[in-house]
């Protein structure tokens, strides 16, 4: 039933108010959003509130939505920023709250045995920047000129911030010797 | 090529594969050096391993949690006011208009206070009109 209808109906549908065409983009949707959302904010509960924030603001600005770039674009770019938003908020709570938390990371560290975790718990370090697209490219397989139009950034930009993602997270596993 | 170069060019292939030329110079790069083979081996290996392993979601039940959540938090009555606002804008703006222009139409004085009704000196208030009333000027006029 999910893929009788086009995004086109769909949002049209619900711009009537039909709610059942909202849930369907939802359920079309959720997937893309999740994999946007999970490897920038990581294993947080604050990132179900993200995901649903996405798409309440969508649902706020069904009318706004004029369909310049896909659906699944426009969610993937709201989901980036309010994830930025929300990276931003916890820096300033962890600046608070260093101290308290410095044992617990040493603890998070410690508990990462695998190397496919240890790979995603150095990701989860990385600088925003380079993690939006280390997480469209690399977790997500979004191609490169998908990940340029989706962040609205270059091409060039996009290879160079991916090169020195792969220099860092290259470094840190030979580190810990996962390599 | 210098090994920093080699690396780079080896990353970027992950994205873009590389022209004929540059697959030549690299292999023969390659095979003059062999120690950067397992450097090489190594962003391969990161590649691979950054891939998500399944679909990410945040459940089954997040669609239907999520239209609860816009059903019962009033986003779903905001969108309707707005929406039936939306509807009856350009009316709103035709009458705004429609009234402009009959005021014009009807007044004598054609300004800009006047014909946005801020024009007082056509009627003055009753405030004004007992303030400006002079008693002994008006007992000389009536004698």
């Amino acid at each position: 039933m999910i893929n009788q209808y086009s995004d086109e109906e769909l949002i049209a549908g619900a711009r009537k108010g039909e709610m059942a065409a909202f849930k369907l983009l939802v359920e079309r949707y959720e997937g893309k959003v999740a994999g946007v959302i999970k490897p920038m904010l990581g294993d947080i509960p604050q990132a179900l509130d993200v995901a649903q924030e996405v798409f309440i603001r969508f649902y706020e600005s069904l009318d706004k939505f004029k369909g310049e770039s896909s659906l699944g674009t426009y969610l993937i770019r709201i989901a980036i920023n309010l994830s930025l938003n929300e990276i931003k908020r916890n820096k300033r709570k962890d600046k608070l709250f260093s101290h308290l938390e410095k044992g617990q990371n040493v603890k998070a560290e410690e508990s990462v045995q695998d190397v496919y975790e240890m790979v995603h718990h150095e990701i989860d370090k990385l600088d925003a920047e380079f993690k939006t697209v280390v997480t469209l490219r690399m977790i997500e397989g979004y191609s490169t000129e998908e990940t340029s139009k989706i962040l609205n950034i270059p091409l060039g930009t996009v290879l160079s911030r991916l090169a020195r993602a792969h220099k860092k997270l290259k470094d840190a596993l030979e580190k810990h010797k996962m390599l | 090529m210098k090994p920093q170069e080699l690396e780079d060019l080896y990353i970027r292939s992950l994205d873009i594969p590389m022209t004929n030329v540059e697959k030549e110079n690299f292999m023969n790069e390659l095979h003059a050096h062999p120690e950067f083979a397992k450097q090489l081996a190594m962003h391969k290996k990161v590649r691979d391993l950054a891939e998500a392993k399944t679909p990410a979601s945040f459940g089954p039940y997040f669609a239907s949690k999520l239209m609860h959540k816009i059903e019962n938090t009033g986003v779903v009555i905001d969108r309707q006011i707005f929406s039936f606002f939306k509807r009856f804008q350009l009316a709103a703006l035709g009458m705004i208009v429609a009234l402009i222009i009959l005021n014009v139409a009807l007044t004598d004085q054609v300004s800009l206070p006047s014909i946005l009704g801020l024009d007082r000196t056509a009627t003055p208030t009753t405030e004004e009109a007992v303030a400006s009333f002079d008693f002994f000027e008006s007992l000389n006029e009536n004698l």
